[in-house]
Formats: C-alpha cells, sequence, structure tokens
C-alpha cells in the first residue's frame, strides 16, 4: 500500500472522529458531546461553563440522574473501590446542588487547559457509567456460585449420590413441578426439601427469601405430605446482602412456612449447624 | 440505550403490526403529577393505549422536575416488559452499533429523538425531517414533542387528535434548570 493511501486512510478516519464531537448551547453552559461511548449505547456528553475567571467543567449531574439510562444499583463495596481509584486517577472533585443531585467536575484557569478538563472528566464519566452496568451481573453471579458450590459441595461430602438430587425439579402435581436446590433422602424416613438463600444486594437476598417460603408454602398446600418431609432454609448472613432491618421480615414468613426457623450460616460454624440441619 | 428484547425479536411481525397500526389513546389529556416513592424527581402521567389485534398497553409521559427540557414518552404494551416505543426530548446522545454498515458520524443521534426495536430484537435511535425542523419549538413545549410522538407512531385519541397534557412545567431557554451549572458551586 502506498504511502499516500495509508496517509488518506488516516486522514478519514481522524476527519470522522472530530466530526464525532459536537455540541449544544444551555443557556450559559455548553454541553460538548464527546465521542467517548458507554455501553449503554450512549455519547458521554461534558458540560463547560466560565464564571468569575474560572472555567468548570463537569458531567452535569448526568451520573447521579442515571441520564445515561444504565442498571440502578446500590454502591457495593467494591463499586465504591472502583469509583475512588477513578476518581484519583483523573483527579475528579465532587459537589452537590441545591436539591441533592451530585456534580463531578474539574476547574481550569486558562482557556488552552480545558481540553485536557474535558477528556478527564469525559472518560471518568465513561469509565463509571460502564464499570455500573458491567459489575451489575459479575457480583450477582459470583455470590450465588459461590455459596451454591459451598453448600452443594457439604452435601455431597455427606450424601451418597443416590441419596441426594441437587438443583432439582420436584413433581407437585400432574402438571406442575417445582425447583428445589437440594432434596436429601437421608433414610427411608427422613427426606429433606433444601433451599439456599444468598445475594450480593439485598434484592437478590430478598428475591431468594421469597422464592423460598413461596416453595415451601406451595409443598404445605400440596400433597406432598409424605410423611416425614422435612424443610430446611439455608440463609447465608455473610452475603453482602443481607440486611437483618430489610430481609426481618421476610425471614419471619419463611421461618412460618417452613415451621421452624431457617439455619443461619455464616463461614465460622457451617459444618456443626449443616449437621445438625440434615443429619445423615 | 441499547435494550434488548427476546419476545420482539421472536414475533417481528406482530411488532410490526402494532408498531404501523392506529393506537389509540382512552383518555383523551393527560396530568402530569409528581411521581410517588422512587419517582420523585419526575412528574410522571399515564395514559391506557388500545392497539390493533386488540392488544392493550399504556403511554407514559415524564418531566424531570429539575431539568425540565428532559421530558419523555414511553409506550408499553402488555407482555412486553420494556417501552417499544420511546421519544427523549434531552439526554444522552445514542449511538446504534447494530448496523455495521453504518459509517462514525451516522452512528450518532442527538436528542430530540425517537427509539424502536429493529428485526434483531435490539433497540435503536433515530430522527426524523419533523425533528430536524422543529428541533426548538419540540424542546420548548411538551404538547409539540406529543404532536410529533403521535404523528410518527399513529397515536390518536378517540376524536383524532393528539393526546392533550397538563400539569407539565414551562420551559424557558433561560430558566435554571435547563443549565445545569446555574446555581452549582464549583469550590
Amino acid at each position: 500500500m502506498s504511502q499516500l493511501l495509508l496517509h488518506n486512510i488516516f486522514q478519514v478516519v481522524k476527519s470522522d472522529f472530530c466530526g464525532l464531537i459536537d455540541f449544544k448551547m444551555r443557556g450559559d453552559t455548553i454541553e460538548i458531546i464527546t465521542s467517548i461511548p458507554t455501553i449503554t449505547n450512549s455519547y458521554v456528553s461534558v458540560f463547560v461553563s466560565h464564571k468569575d475567571g474560572t472555567y468548570a467543567i463537569s458531567d452535569g449531574g448526568w451520573i447521579s440522574r442515571n441520564s445515561y439510562e444504565g442498571q440502578q444499583i446500590e454502591d457495593t463495596e467494591l463499586l465504591l473501590r472502583i469509583y475512588e481509584q477513578y476518581k484519583e486517577h483523573f483527579k475528579i472533585k465532587e459537589t452537590k446542588s441545591p436539591d441533592g443531585i451530585v456534580y463531578y467536575y474539574k476547574k481550569a484557569d486558562k482557556l488552552e487547559l480545558v481540553s485536557a478538563m474535558v477528556f478527564d472528566v469525559g472518560h471518568f464519566i465513561g469509565s463509571i457509567v460502564n464499570t455500573q452496568n458491567i459489575i451489575y451481573k459479575e457480583v450477582e453471579d459470583a455470590d450465588r456460585k459461590l455459596f451454591h458450590t459451598r453448600m452443594n459441595g457439604f452435601l455431597r461430602e455427606r450424601f451418597p449420590a443416590n441419596k441426594l438430587e441437587l438443583n432439582t425439579a420436584v413433581q407437585i402435581s400432574e402438571t406442575q413441578k417445582i425447583r428445589f436446590n437440594a432434596v436429601v433422602h437421608a433414610n427411608a424416613r427422613d427426606h429433606y426439601y433444601v433451599m439456599y438463600v444468598t445475594g450480593s444486594r439485598s434484592s437478590f437476598f430478598i428475591k431468594d427469601l421469597t422464592e423460598a417460603t413461596v416453595n415451601y408454602e406451595i409443598i404445605n398446600d400440596q400433597a406432598i405430605k409424605k410423611e416425614h418431609f422435612k424443610k430446611v432454609a439455608l440463609i447465608n448472613t455473610a452475603a453482602d446482602g443481607y440486611d437483618k432491618e430489610k430481609s426481618g421480615i421476610y425471614i419471619e414468613k419463611l421461618a412460618s412456612a417452613l415451621g421452624h426457623p431457617p439455619v443461619m450460616i455464616n463461614n465460622k460454624n457451617d459444618n456443626l449447624r449443616l449437621a445438625e440441619a440434615i443429619p445423615a | 440505550m441499547g435494550q434488548y428484547c427476546r419476545k420482539i425479536k421472536d414475533d417481528f411481525k406482530q411488532y410490526t403490526k402494532i408498531l404501523d397500526g392506529l393506537k389509540i389513546s382512552v383518555h383523551p389529556q393527560v396530568s402530569l403529577n409528581e411521581g410517588r416513592a422512587g419517582h420523585r424527581k419526575w412528574l410522571l402521567g399515564k395514559s391506557s393505549i388500545k392497539f390493533v389485534l386488540n392488544n392493550k398497553g399504556h403511554i407514559q409521559i415524564r418531566q424531570s422536575k429539575s431539568l425540565l427540557v428532559d421530558y419523555g414518552f414511553q409506550v408499553f404494551v402488555e407482555s412486553i416488559d420494556k417501552p417499544i416505543l420511546r421519544f427523549d426530548a434531552d439526554g444522552a446522545t445514542h449511538y446504534n452499533n447494530e448496523d455495521q454498515t453504518l459509517t462514525l458520524l451516522e452512528r450518532e443521534i442527538k436528542t430530540p429523538h425517537f427509539h424502536k426495536f429493529d428485526k434483531n430484537g435490539k433497540e435503536f435511535a433515530y430522527r426524523t425531517p419533523a425533528i430536524d425542523e422543529n428541533e426548538y419549538e419540540i424542546q420548548k413545549d411538551i404538547e409539540v414533542g406529543m404532536h410529533y410522538f403521535c404523528e410518527e407512531n399513529y397515536i390518536q385519541t378517540s376524536t383524532g387528535l393528539p393526546l392533550q397534557i397538563t400539569g407539565q412545567k414551562e420551559i424557558f431557554p433561560e430558566d435554571v434548570t435547563f443549565d445545569v451549572h446555574k446555581g452549582i458551586v464549583f469550590l
């Protein structure tokens, strides 16, 4: 390929990249639409105004207002650590509007420094929005996977394969099946129907609680009234999503459906508690 | 926004019929009220809609209290949890990356813009000549926005007119709620 052609390629790319940048006037502030993409299919906007000899460059409160239409999630410890890293890297400051909207910003004294600030604030916004939307899925799956693996592992150690069904659908009527995390046929008499409760956020945790509760209510109602069927719910109190206050009322409902309290697991006394709850 | 809807992909013919068909708003007028818990930052209003093929749904209108130009409309049909049609008067510029035949510049879609779904169940943003020619009026008046939204999506009241809106906050370009930096202290 000739040098000229290669150069032309560069010119086209440069021209198009530059062409992406656009603006909107907003009173005494200008919105600069950057070419920085988010995985929510938006371009990042950076807002610039000039007052008392200083330029203010901010996100316009758009992260706080969820203008990039990301997943609205609670800030876990992991997320907050990630935010701090990006804030530090791009040297971002923070302030609030009178009605509580957070603004992320930088300042500049000279016009020639504004581009660098737009660069920093723009990439900060993109990083935060993208992080929020990726973390949303991963953290949830990791927590669930870990707890389920641990509980399954414990049961596999204590019970042979022919006595243990993991992640199994139980027939409760001619046409209906419901799923339990485990069913343990400990011996001829005792059959344990087990549900796991965990969650990296309280909303996931509560979902697990309600699913377990309804499952037990269903088998209470249905004629799976084999004489010695037993119900055990295992609650992961070490989970990020476990909040005594938020979960309290749901745990009460679960206990009602169980007919006894659920088993609280917390990494310290697991084996003993589990052995007591589901004896071989 | 890049939403993906499996149901629309699975039955795109049905989606197209609904899109192209007449949509009747049960109420001729929608009034915006303060949102309740979780939605306090918005003024919200709603009207039921009848679609062709006897489907039911609703249209939702919202206006941001902190940024009055940021208003939008969403149309929902029963059994699909995402809005099948949308309009955003303000907010982030969208980019369409599903159609790989678009040039870099063609991907960029500024607000105001509409949204709908393609045959792969992927949402995309687009503008029309009507938006290009009336952008300022649309941004200044929510009823003008509604007029063009109804026109684009074949939405009418039972008298054949576009939906009317009451209770909205009037938008003035010089207003504090239009300029995102007004009233903010940057130390």
